[in-house]
């Protein structure tokens, strides 16, 4: 490539930079988002700071208490503090969510990175398994997971994380094809970088910045799903409580007990919200400064 | 001739009188109405049967099913008495070792094969061959001697020994007669498309959806309690599978389905203060739901862990607030309304965390974790509890309160909701400590099924009915003797015996009382009756109102 090249590209990305959307200062529903966030973060942590009742502690004879200032989300079937449970199920629907998109960003970068970094024979192979990935809809690969695996908290978790890694090692292909052709990795082999330090210092890193967004967003997904495969009896095990369980368990209940449902479900509902408000705003950002 | 110890139907009368009460506007309304002919009436149960004939396998949805399209030899009432149905008349001679059956020469199977003697025959060799892989008539003939077509019209039934329970077996469902040639057709075709006498057809069999049945227009042969004569009044029946209960009782209030067979506890309620809903509230008699207590293996093969289990655990609380007091707490290894009954050992075993915590210390299991679950030699009082994915979410609850009760005790009972097909497997290899279990037949020979040493072998693909493990060599002699005796009174003797042994023991915990809750909207259908051969619904005498 000879230096001329190099110039005009880092020309087209000066002037992409700069025609990128005027950035504007994070609004009023990013900073409710992260404040959302940050409880669910607490009630995935401390669940105990919040809601100090015993989610196990069952009152039979206070079954479908409705929504009071003693019981703020009702009792359940077994006269158990609904508030209590929704926040304790925090931890085990936020733990599948990242672990679910863990498992999709290393399925997916393990993929991704091989097709860059190994040549064209890999690149078709990996473009053969990304296609396989996609031939599936995405919770059928999950519940083939499930089949295969067993149902627990975990290998829902990676059942859901491979369903969606398709996805991901497409946009990581692409990203990481976009990184090894750009000016400044071409910059860095003129300098006489050695390759590992440009793979590591220069090809990585912007990879990996745009997928933070993706990650934000990602994670906000897979707890739909993962809420999703729970609901169908796949994830945790009674009497624990997490959002998609607590939703099967009330779901005959509905008539009678609003409640029960109502509250599991406006807590998946406002977590995946915040988490894809944030991944937009997010990725808004990254967008307007990485343009290449 | 037996006669059924009459069981306590208080609850059911209230609900009935409330029922009527409710009602009476709508009732005014529908007396003068006139049952009609024509129109569809749909029906949605829990379970899809496995099969369409009653006999191969033989689970409880086959039976509940078995009487839309066949007739039995005789029928029962509520009252445990036997009627005439198929056999006019019979004789019981040579102290209760023959029978003699006087059949009806006036039927044909809807296939247009007579119905005689010959037939009768087919039918007993179907039920018996190996192939068959009956687990409910089967076990009940292992005393039979000879079947013998003497004439068209009569046949001759030799016991080797006295079998009290006889004309019963007879009169379930799952005995319900079938065309010789149809089933000559073998059972995968059988089990699509079964011929009997009864007063629908089989028309097809959508798997995993429903299966739709056209009126028998030659019916002449129902039983004597029936309300008419003549073929039924609906012109076709369409039996759905709806498992999720919610949906299921959505579709009764909408009328999209017409007839619910299993009302959902959670909507019994609901469905009580509906005007244009009817209930029939009954229970089922046999083995009431229970977990099995497995005495193969640490901790339940010591009885006092057993009996300390038994104490730690509050079913009728849960009942009350899960079943809203729409099931009936079991205390004892038999329902309350089948034949000898022991009330005894009913509340042998109230909620008594001291009486467990007395009973665990003598046993050794004297240390406490970190969680409170007690401890022997380092090991945790585990207690395995698989249960099916599949399992109804108002049971599911129910469970999970034992778990709490249980743990005051310091039991760690750990449910591992499964794959139905992982569940069967840890049965069949005895990998559990509890299992859900019940038998729904109308004699306390249910016992013989579930704690005879000769349940612990293995039925087809390694399924055992001796879930507890259990080996008595007494409680095998009483059970083989009860059924022997047609000394009613004998037969409670040795029949409070085997109860009080099996409470003594521990061999399960009762939960529940079988019920049996059908409910129909009487905008879409009315005289939906019950079978009460096995407290199912029936819809000979059901019709479609016209709007």
């Amino acid at each position: 490539m000879s230096g001329v090249a190099i110039i005009e590209q880092a020309a087209v990305a000066d002037a992409a930079l700069h025609q990128g959307p005027a950035r504007r200062g994070p609004g009023f529903a990013v900073y409710a988002s992260c404040f959302i966030l940050a409880l669910v973060v607490l009630a995935a942590v401390w669940p105990h700071v919040l809601a100090p009742t015993d989610p196990y502690d069952i009152d039979p004879t206070s079954a479908f208490l409705p929504p009071s200032s003693a019981h703020w989300f009702g009792t359940d079937q077994s006269g158990r503090d609904a508030f209590s449970r929704v926040i304790h199920g925090t931890r085990p629907s936020l733990l599948i969510g990242l672990l679910s998109i863990a498992t999709a960003l290393a399925v997916g970068g393990i993929l991704g990175l091989a097709a860059v970094l190994g040549g064209r024979a890999v690149d078709h192979a990996v473009a053969r398994v990304i296609d396989v990935l996609f031939a599936f809809p995405g919770l059928i690969l999950a519940l083939i997971c499930i089949a295969i695996l067993g149902a627990s908290p975990v290998t829902l978790a990676i059942a859901v994380g491979v369903g969606s890694s398709g996805g991901y090692a497409r946009i990581i292909r692409a990203q990481g094809l976009i990184v090894s052709t750009s000016g400044y990795v071409a910059a860095a082999r003129m300098l006489g970088h050695a390759p590992r330090r440009i793979l590591f210092l220069t090809i990585l890193p912007n990879i990996a910045r745009p997928l933070l967004p993706l990650f934000t967003l990602g994670i906000g997904q897979c707890i739909v799903w993962a809420t999703g495969l729970s609901f169908l009896g796949l994830g945790v095990q009674p009497p624990e409580a997490e959002w998609g369980a607590l939703l099967a368990d009330s779901r005959s209940y509905t008539a009678l007990a609003w409640w029960l449902t109502v509250f599991p479900g406006a807590m998946i509902a406002v977590t995946s919200l915040s988490l894809t408000i944030l991944g937009r705003y997010l990725q808004a950002r990254f967008d307007g400064r990485d343009a290449a | 001739m037996m006669r059924q110890v009459p069981g306590p139907r208080g609850r059911l009368l209230t609900a009935w009188l409330a029922a009527a009460t409710l009602s009476l506007s709508a009732t005014a309304a529908w007396a003068a109405d006139q049952p009609q002919s024509g129109g569809t009436i749909t029906l949605a149960t829990f379970k899809e049967p496995r099969c369409l004939d009653p006999t191969v396998g033989g689970d409880v949805p086959q039976d509940i099913i078995a009487h839309m399209f066949t007739d039995s030899l005789i029928s029962q009432t509520e009252d445990g008495a036997y009627h005439p149905w198929l056999a006019t008349s019979w004789d019981v001679t040579d102290g209760g070792l023959t029978y003699t059956f006087h059949l009806r020469t006036d039927v044909k199977f809807s296939d247009g094969t007579p119905f005689n003697a010959a037939a009768v025959k087919a039918n007993f060799d179907h039920w018996l061959d190996p192939k068959t892989g009956s687990a409910n008539i089967a076990p009940q003939l292992t005393n039979l001697a000879s079947v013998t077509a003497v004439n068209a019209a009569t046949l001759v039934v030799k016991l080797k020994s006295a079998n009290a329970f006889f004309l019963t077996t007879l009169a379930n469902p799952s005995a319900g007669m079938q065309s010789p040639q149809a089933m000559a057709r073998g059972n995968t075709l059988n089990c699509e498309s079964p011929v009997g006498s009864g007063p629908f057809i089989v028309q097809k069999w959508i798997h995993g959806s429903e299966v739709i049945f056209t009126r028998n227009p030659n019916y002449n042969s129902p039983p004597p309690q029936a309300l008419h004569t003549g073929p039924a009044y609906a012109d076709r029946v369409v039996w759905k599978v709806i498992a999720e209960p919610a949906t299921r009782f959505n579709a009764l209030l909408s009328g999209e389905v017409g007839v619910l067979n299993g009302l959902p506890p959670e909507d019994y309620i609901t469905a009580k203060s509906s005007q244009n809903i009817a209930i029939i509230d009954d229970f089922q008699p046999g083995v009431p739901w229970q977990v099995d207590l497995n005495t193969k293996r640490a901790p339940f093969n010591d009885v006092r862990v057993r009996r300390a289990f038994r104490y730690s655990l509050d079913a009728p609380a849960g009942l009350r607030s899960i079943f809203f007091g729409a099931y009936q707490p079991a205390g004892g290894p038999l329902s309350p309304n089948t034949p000898f009954y022991d009330a005894a050992v009913e509340h042998a075993y109230p909620y008594d965390i001291k009486a467990a915590d007395k009973l665990l210390d003598a046993a050794g299991w004297t240390g406490r974790d970190a969680q409170g679950y007690r401890t022997k030699n380092g090991q945790r009082l585990t207690v395995h509890f698989p249960v099916y994915a599949s399992t109804q979410p108002a049971d599911l609850a129910l469970y999970e309160q034992l778990q709490a009760t249980a743990k005051k005790a310091g039991f760690d009972l750990q449910i591992e909701k499964q794959d139905d097909s992982k569940v069967y497997a840890r049965q069949y290899s005895w990998d559990y400590d509890l299992y859900i279990d019940y038998w729904t037949v109308n004699t306390p020979g249910a016992l013989t099924f579930i704690y005879d040493s000769d349940g612990l072998t293995s039925l087809d693909g390694g399924y055992h009915n001796n879930e507890a493990g259990i080996s008595d060599p007494h409680l095998d002699a009483l059970l083989a003797a009860g059924p022997a005796t047609s000394d009613p009174a004998k037969q409670k003797q040795i029949y409070d015996e085997a109860q009080q042994i099996v409470s003594d023991d521990a061999l399960a915990a009762p939960l529940y009382v079988y019920p049996s809750i059908a409910a129909f909207n009487t905008d879409k259908v009315r005289d939906v009756r019950t079978d009460w051969s096995v407290h199912s619904v029936t819809l000979y005498d059901a019709w479609v109102p016209k709007n």
